[in-house]
């Protein structure tokens, strides 16, 4: 006997309590714990951020090619040096992106490069560990914190009390960025995505839904997975049709944004998306020029990746490519001297890369003398606080003002970089 | 940055967590708190709703079990239920008596049992029990009749790392990778069917803390036995610097954080020496970035002269009283030791001539000990220049595991790991003087893990504490549901389940950045994991379930032989909970006959009972509205004990107890420890 699939299609339960139930269960949140359902139009814009794990080497993704950074560059490299003649020219400047990059490239009027991005002067570190968690809860210099900066900035979307997820990690865990948002649907792949689909599936996760009715931090994130289960099987998302032709590469970066793709064309009330790609903690054999292996095929597929979804996006008929925009960022870049392994050490700056609609494709920032006595412990000195960007993307790519910074970084004397 | 804001770093992010969640609990009305230092009761009778909402417990929904349950879940993965001798609640109306369980070979004494037939009261069968797991014996019968039930499959994890090296490194993949996945498998054997649940709950800790990516090259795949076994196996409950000082030389170790490569001049790598300091030894709580040496707050006294060290006497006076020592690390530090320890390599196929051994060798022409060098000591050179590579090695290492702030890091983390997300400073502060006290001792770590296991902060520790991780919650669902397999190579099943449970978010020895699998519970939280965990235990339960041979977990077997007659959903419920969860309340789980499944006294119970007797699902039949998944059945109408075989439509009674099985195995009550 075969019994027509009901679908309970979720309902928004974080809403009420959400905030008590998290500082309960010392997940807390920030600040603005009054999510505003139903109180306005909902948020029809994406923030995606692509988080590079391990620390990428900026000067081999944006690489000089002219002037006298490009000299110092030279002298202090070998085995991951880029001939001046190699890198795609970017707006005419002495830069160019690494030479797989030509899909990037081709958007470049849609691309915006922030030179030498990193922490504050005074909260520099060299620990993976340390700067990715300080980057990701928005803090320089300070880990006591226990908000992610994407947490403080979901707080402040007027999600729609019809949302079915507001916040989407593209991992098997929820990252720090969102650490303290309590609605965070992870979601890795979308095939077995339930937890059976025999006879008894539907009244299984109904009891699932019964048991975790409770307000702690474990009951919620099960109420989130029981309504993703839902709904994932709901939809068929494991014949995704990208928009005009275009075709991620298969891989676990290009499976994941066209997730996020897919998920976003379904107005499912996404407003935050995260994503990560490691492989850049090249200390032995960086392999920067490898198009098989190393740097050179994981910037490949990183510019590859990234294309393809602003392209399905902007071929969409219905999504239009001015309501995303995709940040790339990593927790620091690698010396400017390459070690005696033909790798690169733990540096400093290194660029952050905007993507969208409503992005005019430039470099922006400074990028400062590399000379050995301007190098900060051999890196490249910061001089664009990365918080700066992402307020930036905030308040004038997605279109929320400049109120929202003082929101998500309340402590960053707020410039915008362009 | 100054001293006060280092030193409130990482190690202090989930204190000020809970002091955010305590100033703004909003507590249940007329819930009282408990008062400070209550030991949970042994009855295993109360909801302690209240205790659990301002322990900041996972769910609000988890009943407080009786204390050898607690104390089983937390040392170790959960108890194995081999016979139910000990069980008293309803046990005459549902459980046979003088039960032999028919289906294993490997059945041993049930876990609860054990542990209460060790004292006469909570404190002296703690106290006992700690110590046999404390002093684990060569005799290991279950496991190692799992072992020997797979002849073939575990070869590699007994021979020398040369003779598996020599062997394979230089080969295929299929060669040079076997030692990794016999490792893997061994593992999940090990967890599941050892008597010595301590012993493995410490190898998986210090395979976090001393974490590698055991998927990165030929050389990490083909060490892996032996740094399973030489490392981690060898000292998990032994002395810390020799733990450290082992992994330090493990060609694993070297090849992962590049110390194989740091060398003179222009090839110095600091990537060891940080990992070193930040995450085996000091912790990131003891950084004080890039502050300058000479700025470093100095210790009160040297930590160092009560050693009796020869090394640190002999290079550099490094012991004597007069001698500053710093509270913190900085950049100088790190750059520095990385000095120190250049010329460390391994024996691979470049230098040995064939494959190559694996072994730890030093390349004193690629050491550099031109000058003298100073770590830790405020700036003051005094690592004597001319050292040779091992010894100054060794100096490095036993500076950073000796010093007072490894102790305190170290006992930080382990009371996470045994204890709870947010261990009580006091506990963290008793663990780490043991820790400090025992620095030379062969026993460090087992004195300190004595020390934490029989405080009262641990016996006042309540379930739910602790989100099991996805390997504690698929193991211990293992051990509770009676699975019955060995997890071997070179054969599907096995192969299957590896694969599904790899979806869980937490492969072993997969995570790939040295801070190893995160311990709290926030990042296990996710959809995904939750997801992928639930659908192992469904996989776990269901393989092979209508072949009476092979089936893979023992539901329906237990069932039958624990169940007498013809039993109702109620008794079948009832039994069920209490041999998966360990125990039963004083009011049942679902309450006295002819309770309704909304009207149960737990949400387990309820959901486990609705879901056997598909009440409350609007009917059956496929119409609009009509949910259920099978026909109702009443909660205390008996069912036909031959129709509990049968796994026909449209009952499903087979499946149908699996089912309700994994309810229970999905709830809040066993993915918390």
């Amino acid at each position: 006997m075969s019994k027509k699939r009901s679908i309970n299609l979720p309902r928004r339960r974080f809403i009420a309590g959400a905030g008590a139930a998290a500082t309960a269960t010392g997940v807390g949140l920030g600040f603005s714990q009054a999510v505003n359902a139903g109180s306005g139009s909902a948020p029809t814009k994406l923030f995606v951020y692509l988080f590079l794990r391990g620390g990428i080497d900026g000067l081999s993704f944006v690489v000089p090619t002219g002037g006298a950074n490009f000299n110092h560059y030279a002298q202090d490299r070998d085995a991951t040096f880029i001939e001046p003649n190699e890198p795609l020219n970017l707006f005419g400047s002495q830069f160019g992106l690494h030479p797989f990059c030509t899909a990037l490239h081709s958007i470049a009027p849609r691309v915006a490069i922030v030179h030498a991005c990193g922490h504050p002067l005074d909260a520099l570190t060299r620990s993976h560990f340390d700067a990715q968690e300080t980057i990701e809860l928005g803090t320089p210099g300070n880990l006591s914190g226990v908000s992610g900066f994407l947490n403080r900035y979901l707080q402040t979307q007027n999600h729609s009390p019809d949302a079915i997820f507001t916040a989407l990690a593209s991992s098997s865990n929820p990252p720090t960025s969102m650490a303290g948002y309590p609605d965070i649907a992870t979601l890795d792949s979308a095939g077995g995505f339930s937890p059976n689909s025999g006879t008894f599936a539907d009244t299984h996760l109904m009891m699932l839904d019964s048991m975790y009715s409770g307000t702690g931090s474990l009951d919620l994130a099960a109420q989130s997975t029981v309504d993703a289960v839902n709904l994932i099987n709901s939809f068929d998302l494991d014949d995704y049709q990208p928009a005009g032709g275009v075709s991620y590469p298969n891989t676990g970066l290009g499976s994941d944004l066209a997730l996020i793709a897919q998920l976003w064309k379904l107005d499912l009330g996404i407003s935050t998306a995260t994503v990560d790609r490691g492989g850049w903690d090249t200390h032995n054999t960086q392999n920067t020029l490898n198009p098989n292996g190393g740097f050179g095929r994981n910037i490949a597929e990183v510019s590859d990746a990234v294309t393809a979804f602003y392209l399905d996006i902007a071929n969409d008929p219905v999504k239009n490519e001015n309501d995303i925009c995709l940040v790339i960022q990593s927790e620091f870049g690698r010396q400017v001297s390459e070690n005696g392994n033909a790798g690169t050490d733990h540096g400093y700056a290194d660029p952050m890369v905007l993507i969208g609609g409503l992005i005019t494709g430039g470099l922006y920032g400074t990028f400062p003398s590399i000379a050995t006595g301007d190098r900060i412990g051999d890196g490249v000195m910061p001089t664009t606080d990365f918080r700066n960007v992402h307020a930036t993307v905030m308040d004038r790519v997605l279109g929320n003002g400049p109120g929202v910074v003082s929101q998500v970084f309340p402590d960053l004397n707020y410039q915008p970089v362009f | 940055m100054n001293q006060i804001e280092s030193r409130k770093r990482r190690g202090f992010l989930v204190g000020s967590a809970a002091a955010v969640a305590g100033g703004s609990l909003p507590v249940a009305a007329g819930a009282a708190k408990p008062a400070e230092g209550v030991v949970a009761p042994t009855g295993g009778s109360i909801n302690r709703l209240s205790a659990a909402v301002s322990k900041g417990l996972g769910s609000t929904g988890v009943i407080e079990p009786p204390f050898a349950v607690k104390v089983l879940n937390k040392i170790g993965f959960g108890p194995a239920r081999r016979n139910l001798g000990f069980v008293e609640v309803n046990s005459d109306v549902i459980l046979e008596t003088g039960f032999e369980r028919r289906s294993s070979n490997f059945a041993t004494q049930d876990d609860v049992s054990h542990f209460l037939a060790l004292g006469s009261n909570d404190n002296e069968r703690l106290n006992n029990f700690v110590e046999e797991q404390l002093n684990p014996l060569p005799e290991d019968p279950d496991l190692q009749a799992r072992l020997a039930s797979a002849p073939g499959s575990f070869d590699t994890l007994g021979l020398p790392l040369a003779t598996v090296w020599s062997e394979r490194e230089c080969e295929g993949f299929s060669a040079y990778s076997r030692p990794y996945f016999e490792t893997e498998r061994f593992m999940f054997n090990a967890a599941a069917y050892s008597r010595w649940q301590l012993y493995y709950q410490m190898v998986d800790f210090w395979s976090d803390h001393l974490n590698i990516f055991g998927r990165q090259d030929e050389d990490i795949y083909v060490s892996w036995s032996s740094w399973n076994r030489d490392v981690l196996r060898t000292y998990a409950l032994g002395n810390f610097y020799d733990l450290i000082i082992a992994s330090a030389k493990h060609p694993a170790m070297l090849r992962y954080l590049d110390n194989y490569v740091n060398g003179r001049g222009g090839a110095i790598n600091e990537n060891y020496c940080r990992e070193l300091f930040e995450l085996h030894c000091m912790g990131a709580e003891n950084y004080a970035g890039n502050e300058q040496q000479f700025d470093v707050e100095a210790l009160s006294e040297n930590p160092y002269t009560a050693l009796n060290d020869s090394d640190l006497r002999n290079f550099g006076n490094l012991d004597a009283p007069t001698t500053q020592i710093a509270r913190f690390y900085v950049d100088d530090d790190v750059l520095t030791a990385a000095q120190s320890m250049t010329g460390w390599r391994y024996e691979d196929e470049n230098q040995g001539g064939s494959c190559g051994t694996g072994a730890f060798i030093t390349d004193e022409q690629e050491h550099n000990s031109d000058s003298t060098k100073a770590v830790l000591t405020l700036g003051t050179s005094r690592i004597p220049s001319n050292l040779d590579a091992e010894t100054e090695g060794r100096l490095i290492v036993k500076l950073a595991a000796y010093h007072p702030g490894t102790a305190n890091y170290i006992a930080r983390k382990l009371c996470t790991r045994l204890v709870s997300d947010d261990p009580p400073q006091s506990l963290i502060d008793k663990a780490s003087a043991t820790f400090f006290a025992h620095r030379k001792s062969g026993d460090q770590i087992k004195r300190t893990l004595r020390t934490i296991l029989t405080s009262d902060e641990f016996k006042a520790s309540l379930q739910g504490e602790k989100v099991k991780r996805p390997f504690e919650y698929v193991v211990s669902a293992m051990r509770a549901a009676g699975t019955d397999y060995t997890i071997r190579m070179s054969d599907r099943t096995s192969d299957e389940f590896i694969g599904r449970y790899n979806n869980t978010g937490q492969r072993l020895f997969d995570w790939r950045t040295p801070d190893g699998y995160p311990d709290t519970r926030g990042h296990w939280e996710g959809s995904n994991n939750l997801v992928q965990c639930w659908r192992t235990i469904d996989w776990l339960l269901d393989k092979d379930y209508r072949d009476d041979q092979d089936r893979v977990t023992r539901v329906l077997d237990i069932t039958l032989d624990n169940v007498v007659g013809n039993p109702t959903p109620r008794q079948l419920v009832e039994f069920w909970c209490n041999w998966i969860l360990g125990f039963s309340p004083a009011g049942g789980w679902t309450g006295p006959e002819f309770t309704p499944y909304q009207n149960a006294p737990t949400a387990v119970g309820g959901a486990a009972l609705q879901f056997l007797t598909q009440q409350g699902f609007g009917g059956f039949g496929g119409s609009s509205g009509q949910n259920a998944d099978a026909p109702l059945q009443p909660s205390d109408e008996p069912i036909n004990r031959n129709s509990l075989q049968e796994d026909n439509s449209p009952d499903y009674w087979h499946r149908r107890i699996l089912g309700m099985v994994k309810v229970i195995l999905w709830s809040p009550q066993f993915m918390q420890r």
